[in-house]
C-alpha cells in the first residue's frame, strides 16, 4: 500500500522571508493613509472611538433558532445566542446547541464565556468549552494540491480555551495568552481515526487603531498570533498522543493579519483584508505542515491548508442607520443599523514561502447581510466559488 | 408580527448549501466478476488480525493465479500478491484498517491525487457475498489503475485491498472478485 503523507485533523485550533508581503503592507498603509488625506483629517489615523466598549448597553442579547449552514460542517438546526454584558458585570456570553439536519450528523455544543473582568478595563479572562460529535462529517486532505474529495470523519472531542486578554489604550492594544486542550482523535498515515489528546498555547496581539470594536468603519488593525510550546500537562488534561501521530510542539505557527477601514461616504465604506501565515519547524520532513488555511467564504472551512499561505479581501460596505430597540423573546438590544455588503475574497497556500504562493490563486466572491447591534453583529454571507455556493451564519464581522 | 421580527425570522430561513460528499458511481454487490473462475488447485488463506494478532476476518485467493507473494513489509500488511507475468500485470496488496471503511479509502484517495498525480474516477458503497460492506474508490493515472477497497471486520478493525493494474478489465476480473467475496468475518 502506498505510505502516504502524515496529516493533521485541522483543528486549529529563522527565515522570516515574507517576499510580497511587505508590498501588500505598503500598499494597505498607503491606501489608509490616502483615504485618511482626501477624506478626513490626518489625526484621524488614530480615530476616536464611536464609543466605549466598557459603556456597552447591559444585557443586549440575541438568541437565534436557525436552520444554519456552516461550510465544510453541515446544515444545522438550533439555536444560536449571544449576550453582552450581561447583568451590567461586563460578561459577555455565546452560546450554541445544534444537531444537524442533513446526513452529516452532527452534535453541537458550545459556550464562550468572555470578559470576565480581573481588573477592570485592563485584564479580563475568557473560557470556551466545545463538545462535537461528528457522525458525517467531510473533511479535506491538508496540501497545495487537495483534491476536491471528502473524506467522512466520525468522532467525538471535546475542546477548551482558557484566555486571559490584557488591554490597554481604550482598547486599541491587546496582549492574550491562549490554553488549549483538544480531547478527540487525529489520523494516522493510513487514515485510520485513533483517539488523541493536546494541550495547545498561544499567544496574540493586537493593534487596533480605528473607530470601533466591534464594527469598524475607519482605521487600522494589525494582528499577530503565534503557537507557543505547551505544557504536556495542564488544568484540563494531559497530552497523549499515540505513536504515528505528529507532534505539534516541534512546529511554531504564526499568523499576521492586516484590515484597512477607509469610509467612503457616510454610509459607503471599504475594507481592506491581508494575512498570511507559516508554520516554521520540522523542516525537511515530507509531510504536510498544515500551518494554516486562508478563510475564503466560497470554500468549505479549511479547504485549502499547508505550511504557508496568503489571503486577501476586499469588501464593500453600505450601512443604514436604524437606531431601533427591539424588545421581542428572542432579541433585546439596540439595532445601530443593517449592512449590505459585497465581497472578493482570494487566497492560496504553498510548502514554501515563494511565488507559488500568488500562482493559481482561489478566489470568491459574494454578497453579505449583517444586522449591526451595539456589541453583536448577525452576520449572513453567501459566497461562491469554483466548488459552489457556500452561506455563512454566524456574530461577528469576517475581519 | 413586527417588521423587525419579520426580518429576523427571514435572516434565519437559509437553504442549505453546506458540503456535501461528491456524488459516487458505484454501489451494489461485486458479483462473480469477469472472465474465468478462479479454479486452484491451491487457494491460500490470509488472516486479517488486529496488532495484538487475534484474528478479525480472512481473505481467500487463488496461488496458482497469484504465485508471487512478498511478506509483509510494515507491521499494518498482511501481503501483496502478485501473478506470475514479468512486470506483474496485477498487484494486490492488503493492509490493516481501524474505524469505518469509508474514511480509510477515500483518505488514501486523497493522498494519491494529492500526491502522486492520480485521478479519482468514481467511488462508493459495494457489499460482497458475505454480506459484508465494503467501500471502493477507483483511481486511475495514465495506464495505470488503482482501486481501494475497504471492509470493517470485527471489533474495529478491518482491510484495505489495494489492486493495481495496467488493465481496467483486470480490476473487475472474477480474480480479484474472489478475493473480494471471500472476505469474511472471522
Amino acid at each position: 500500500m502506498t505510505k502516504v503523507s502524515e496529516t493533521q485533523c485541522g483543528f486549529p485550533w529563522p527565515h522570516h522571508s515574507l517576499s510580497r508581503w511587505p508590498v501588500l503592507l505598503l500598499a494597505l498603509i498607503g491606501a489608509q493613509m490616502l483615504a485618511a488625506t482626501v477624506w478626513a483629517d490626518p489625526a484621524d489615523w488614530v480615530p476616536e472611538r464611536r464609543r466605549s466598549y466598557e459603556d456597552r448597553r447591559p444585557n443586549e442579547y440575541l438568541i437565534v433558532p436557525a436552520i444554519a449552514s456552516l461550510p465544510g460542517i453541515g446544515v444545522f438546526a438550533g439555536v444560536i445566542s449571544s449576550g453582552s454584558n450581561l447583568g451590567d458585570t461586563g460578561v459577555d456570553v455565546a452560546a450554541t446547541v445544534a444537531r444537524s439536519i442533513d446526513n452529516t450528523d452532527i452534535d453541537v455544543q458550545f459556550i464562550g464565556i468572555r470578559e470576565i473582568p480581573l481588573i477592570k478595563q485592563y485584564l479580563t479572562l475568557e473560557y470556551w468549552y466545545g463538545h462535537f460529535r461528528l457522525g458525517n462529517f467531510q473533511t479535506y486532505l491538508p496540501g497545495r494540491h487537495s483534491p476536491n474529495f471528502t473524506i467522512p470523519i466520525t468522532a467525538e472531542f471535546d475542546f477548551q480555551m482558557l484566555r486571559p486578554v490584557l488591554r490597554f489604550w481604550e482598547r486599541r492594544i491587546s496582549l492574550s495568552y491562549s490554553l488549549t486542550y483538544f480531547n478527540g482523535f487525529d489520523f494516522d498515515q493510513n487514515g485510520n481515526e485513533v483517539a488523541n489528546s493536546n494541550n495547545g498555547a498561544s499567544a496574540d496581539f493586537l493593534l487596533d487603531l480605528t473607530d470601533d470594536v466591534v464594527n469598524a468603519t475607519k482605521g487600522f488593525r494589525f494582528h499577530y498570533n503565534t503557537t507557543l510550546p505547551a505544557p504536556t500537562r495542564t488544568i484540563f488534561g494531559r497530552t497523549n498522543k499515540p505513536s504515528g501521530i505528529f507532534d505539534n510542539n516541534d512546529i511554531t505557527v504564526e499568523n499576521y493579519e492586516m484590515t484597512g477601514y477607509i469610509p467612503l461616504t457616510s454610509r459607503w465604506g471599504l475594507v481592506l483584508d491581508t494575512q498570511f501565515f507559516q508554520a516554521r519547524g520540522a523542516e525537511g520532513r515530507g509531510d504536510v505542515i498544515a500551518g494554516g488555511s486562508p478563510p475564503l467564504r466560497g470554500y468549505p472551512e479549511g479547504r485549502w491548508s499547508d505550511r504557508y499561505g496568503v489571503f486577501g479581501a476586499v469588501e464593500l460596505r453600505y450601512t443604514i442607520p436604524i437606531n431601533y430597540n427591539l424588545d421581542i423573546y428572542l432579541a433585546h438590544g439596540l439595532i445601530e443599523g443593517l449592512q449590505f455588503a459585497l465581497f472578493t475574497d482570494m487566497g492560496q497556500v504553498a510548502p514554501r514561502n515563494d511565488s507559488s504562493l500568488f500562482q493559481s490563486m482561489h478566489h470568491s466572491y459574494g454578497a453579505g447581510f449583517r444586522v449591526l447591534l451595539e456589541a453583536i453583529v448577525l452576520r449572513l454571507d453567501l459566497a461562491n466559488s469554483d466548488e459552489g455556493l457556500q452561506t455563512h451564519l454566524t456574530i461577528d464581522q469576517p475581519f | 408580527m413586527g417588521l423587525w421580527t419579520v426580518l429576523l425570522v427571514a435572516v434565519l430561513l437559509l437553504s442549505a448549501c453546506g458540503e456535501e460528499q461528491k456524488e459516487e458511481g458505484l454501489h451494489g454487490h461485486f458479483g462473480p466478476g469477469q472472465g474465468t473462475p478462479p479454479a486452484g488447485p491451491a487457494f491460500t488463506t490470509i488472516d486479517i488480525t488486529k496488532e495484538s494478532g487475534s484474528v478479525v476476518g480472512k481473505v481467500d485467493y487463488d496461488a496458482t493465479f497469484f504465485a508471487t507473494t512478498i511478506p509483509p513489509a510494515a507491521s499494518e500488511e498482511f501481503g501483496t500478491l502478485a501473478d506470475n507475468a514479468t512486470p506483474p500485470t496485477i498487484v494486490v496488496t492488503l493492509i490493516r484498517i481501524t474505524g469505518r471503511e469509508d474514511t480509510p479509502c477515500r483518505f488514501q484517495a486523497a493522498v494519491l491525487a494529492r500526491d502522486q498525480d492520480y485521478d479519482i474516477l468514481e467511488s462508493g458503497a459495494r457489499e460482497n457475498s458475505h454480506s459484508l460492506d465494503f467501500y471502493q474508490v477507483n483511481l486511475k493515472k495514465g495506464s495505470q489503475h488503482l482501486s481501494l477497497f475497504c471492509a470493517t471486520l470485527g471489533d474495529d478493525v478491518g482491510t484495505a485491498i489495494q489492486v493495481t493494474t495496467q488493465s481496467a478489465a483486470l480490476i473487475k476480473s472474477s480474480q480479484v472478485n474472489y478475493i473480494l467475496n471471500t472476505t469474511r468475518k472471522e
